[in-house]
């Protein structure tokens, strides 16, 4: 069984029991089909349960907008190499990341660079 | 040390609507990698499910998930009798005016805080098993010393229940009555107060344990539920905290929509 065949099944195995795979809401309000990159600069890291997030200035147009983009939970993040220092406001960041079906400026992280080359990944 | 799930098996175990064979030697769910436990009846230490998303993911080497992945099928219809069947529809209907993604924090319950993909930890003192979980820093404490259930006057209904315990062989069982209907028991599938759990808690191997739930309720279930939960043991790991109210943007106003996260004081 390939590796996508086999998390599919887990998967599958799993939908009878949502919370295994978030524990709080449902990941349905982001768009899993169209990641998209942002780069902009941290204005905040809400270091918080249960999600995190990284509220970041991106320039838009000629003006900044703020970018809420929801991550794991801390407990999960720190087992992943996050610390909540790891984003300070005014580091410089690109962010892959699932947007929002609704359109308004968030979504989820994926990865996210910090210009020193650090890169810190919600999941692995 | 390298794990394999089994996920068609763990799929089929969990899937099944209805009663399934009791597992004899073969472990649906789990290949055991050979080691055996110091004490098969210790289970103290700090634990995490295996099939959290997290976990599912490092073990397939990936970040994410494939957004290609076709979606997996819908689970088969919950084994409800007529009366909770009505009860399940309008769950449903409150969810579905709600805006997507609204959250509104209520404790999970036994049977789904057992499937959270958050780890535990067990204690083991005399005439007791203490169970303390990073979700919502949830406790269950499981009396040994006691071989039947409060009685019915001091039984409040409560989210986890009365919980006791015994031995077969090297396996736990611990029954639990006694729940509220404040929870459900994951996809809006509702129980009754009279619902009761049998879990069964044994080591596949040296840092591996299998727990099988059955879930039966004479008044909302026309057969058992049952589900296998397979767990790894993380010495490593310390117990967080994990509390869904500190910054819940997504808690639902009275309309059903957002109402907006907690003012705090600053932290710096």
């Amino acid at each position: 069984m390939t590796a996508t065949l086999k998390l599919a099944a887990a998967l599958a195995a799993l939908a009878i029991v949502p919370a295994s795979s978030h524990a709080h809401h449902s990941f349905a309000m982001f768009d899993q089909q169209n990641e998209r990159w942002i780069e902009g600069t941290v204005a905040e890291f809400q270091w918080t349960n249960p999600h995190t997030f990284i509220q970041v200035s991106v320039q838009q147009n000629g003006r900044a907008v703020v970018w809420s983009l929801e991550g794991g939970s801390p407990n999960i993040l720190s087992r992943n190499g996050w610390r909540r220092t790891a984003l300070q406001p005014g580091d410089k960041v690109r962010i892959l990341l699932y947007p929002l079906r609704n359109g308004q400026p968030g979504g989820t992280f994926v990865e996210v660079h910090k210009e020193d080359g650090s890169v810190y990944y919600y999941h692995g | 040390m390298a794990k394999r799930i089994l996920p068609l098996a763990l799929a089929i175990a969990l899937l099944a609507p209805t009663t399934l064979p009791a597992p004899a030697l073969a472990v649906q769910g789990e290949e055991p990698d050979g080691t055996v436990p110091e004490n098969p009846r210790d289970f103290s230490g700090v634990w995490m499910n295996d099939n959290s998303l997290d976990e599912r993911l490092k073990r397939e080497g990936l970040r994410r998930l494939d957004p290609n992945a076709p979606p997996p099928p819908p689970p088969p219809p919950p084994p409800l009798t007529e009366e909770y069947h009505v009860v399940r529809q309008q769950m449903l209907a409150q969810r579905a005016r709600w805006e997507e993604g609204v959250e509104p924090c209520s404790w999970p319950g036994t049977v789904r805080l057992m499937g959270y993909p958050y780890p535990f930890e067990i204690l083991h003192t005399p005439g007791r098993i203490t169970i303390i979980f990073e979700t919502e820093s949830q406790v269950r404490r499981i009396f040994l010393d006691r071989s039947e259930h409060l009685p019915f006057d001091e039984l409040d209904p409560s989210y986890n229940g009365d919980s006791i315990g015994y031995w077969e062989g090297d396996t736990l069982v611990v029954s639990t009555v006694g729940f509220n209907t404040l929870t459900e028991l994951g996809g809006q599938v509702p129980h009754s107060e009279e619902m009761r759990l049998t879990e069964r808690f044994r080591f596949i191997d040296g840092d591996t344990m299998v727990m099988d739930m059955t879930i039966t309720d004479p008044l909302a279930l026309t057969a058992p539920i049952e589900r296998r939960f397979v767990y790894s043991k993380r010495p490593e790991w310390r117990i967080r905290e994990y509390t869904c109210l500190e910054n819940n943007r997504d808690a639902p106003g009275a309309d059903g929509q957002r109402a907006g996260g907690v003012v705090a004081a600053p932290s710096e």
